[in-house]
């Protein structure tokens, strides 16, 4: 998933973020527990100052599109109402403990389909 | 003729060099060799302020990983890969001057480190080219100049830096070079010691190089995590996708790193096994490091040939960027 900022966009560049980083968490791209990058980071990528990327992340945690994990950083939260959130972080936890066993995303894309015949 | 004669005869044609004078050569030949090198690398070196020069890298890197480069990255990505370039030429004289430091005094000829001296000084030589690489490819980090810029919220990891054949590769060599000079520590263990010096003194050295592989590759992930966070090139997408191809490139530079050291030091370590278990015995010896040496070699060449047939410098484009792609496979 990649955020872009243009500098001669009417649009302010926190805005920018924001609508991007929600239209990603609506459509699927950026998945429930997907780690965002620190603001400080973001901000060095993107050329812009450290107080427009906390502003746009702030923002994103009132709408309840992200929360901050204290040290951690900032995290995609689960969305939807709490059946579809529980799902979401079960599908997240699979996909992380898949990997982690060796298996490609093919095979346990597989498992979950064989899973849901039975 | 029988043989006794003949190895008569060839005693008495034969002259006599004495092992000082003979040893002393070999290391002179070496010394007058490596500086040749520092002296060609000082010479690339300062080509590197040269603009057709510079040049010539980035169109030679552009068709190495298959991608275009666009006009307003041109000058940045210039600028990135000359830094690399003299870092790596920095890292390789520094290593050479190195190396010749390590050898031994004309007068002995003897390396002090025996059959571990080997994969040290080529690992040296390996890890000041990296090493050098890194560090100009980091003090080389440019901002293009473009309305749009472009930041990737997920991190990439390894495998989306470089091709699947040289982390296996890496992992193969990896594996050997911690697990057989434990086996040849073992062995020696076993057998009560070696009376050769080398084999005395080269085996805990090799046992040591090998866990020190094992722990670069361990960390690759690791590696691959902050130099994925640490962009060469920021500015628009195709900024971004040369950042990814400078860092692919460096990662797959380190995966070669360990399959080259971790090989030496396997294959060193086997040719250690081979001294202490034929001491006593020296046509056993000679055969059994022929043997070795053969084998190895002939899989080096075909692991080597196996994986770059494949064009594994090409990944990042092909998984990541395959829209920017020159030459379209």
């Amino acid at each position: 998933m990649i955020v872009s900022v243009d500098g001669s966009a009417p649009t302010p560049p926190y805005e920018q973020i924001r609508v991007q980083v929600r239209d990603a968490v609506a459509g699927g791209a950026l998945a429930a527990g997907a780690k965002l990058p620190t603001v400080r980071a973001l901000a060095d990528e993107l050329g812009l100052a450290v107080n427009t990327v906390a502003r746009a992340y702030r923002e994103l945690e009132t709408d309840g599109i992200i929360e901050t994990r204290g040290r951690a950083g900032s995290f995609v939260a689960p969305q939807g109402d709490a059946g579809q959130q529980q799902a979401q972080v079960a599908a997240r936890e699979f996909v992380e403990r898949a990997r982690r066993l060796g298996l490609d995303d093919a095979s346990a894309l597989d498992l979950v389909r064989a899973a849901q015949r039975r | 003729m029988r043989a006794q004669d003949v190895s008569e005869v060839l005693a008495e044609q034969s002259i006599w060099i004495p092992s000082d004078v003979f040893f002393g050569s070999v290391t002179g030949a070496l010394v007058v060799g490596v500086l040749t090198f520092v002296g060609l690398a000082v010479v690339d070196l300062v080509k590197t302020w040269r603009d057709a020069p510079r040049e010539k890298l980035v169109n030679k890197l552009a068709l190495q990983v298959n991608m275009e480069v666009s006009d307003d990255i041109r000058e940045a990505l210039t600028d990135q890969v000359a830094m690399r370039e003299r870092g790596r030429l920095v890292g390789t004289i520094v290593a050479l001057l190195a190396l010749l430091a390590l050898l031994p005094p004309v007068t002995t000829g003897v390396a002090d480190l025996g059959l571990a001296a080997a994969p040290i000084s080529l690992g040296l030589c390996f890890v000041g080219i990296q090493l050098g690489a890194f560090i100009g490819g980091a003090l080389g980090r440019r901002t293009v100049a473009t309305n749009e810029t472009v930041a990737r919220l997920q991190p990439l990891g390894l495998a989306d830096y470089v091709h699947p054949l040289e982390r296996r590769m890496a992992l193969v060599a990896a594996i050997l070079a911690v697990s057989i000079p434990a086996l040849a520590l073992g062995a020696l263990s076993a057998l009560g010691g070696s009376p050769l010096t080398e084999v005395a003194v080269g085996a805990p050295v090799l046992a040591v190089t090998g866990l020190a592989v094992g722990a670069v590759y361990l960390a690759l992930p690791s590696i691959a995590r902050r130099l994925g966070a640490r962009r060469v090139l920021r500015g628009d997408t195709a900024a971004l996708a040369w950042s990814d191809a400078l860092t692919g490139r460096a990662l797959s530079d380190l995966h070669w790193l360990i399959a080259f050291w971790g090989g030496l030091v396997a294959f060193v370590s086997l040719q250690t096994v081979g001294l202490a278990l034929s001491t006593g015995a020296p046509d056993q010896a000679a055969v059994a490091i022929n043997v070795v040496s053969y084998v190895a070699l002939g899989i080096v060449l075909a692991a080597i040939l196996i994986v770059v047939m494949r064009s594994p410098e090409r990944h990042v484009q092909r998984t990541l960027w395959p829209e920017l792609a020159i030459v379209a496979e």
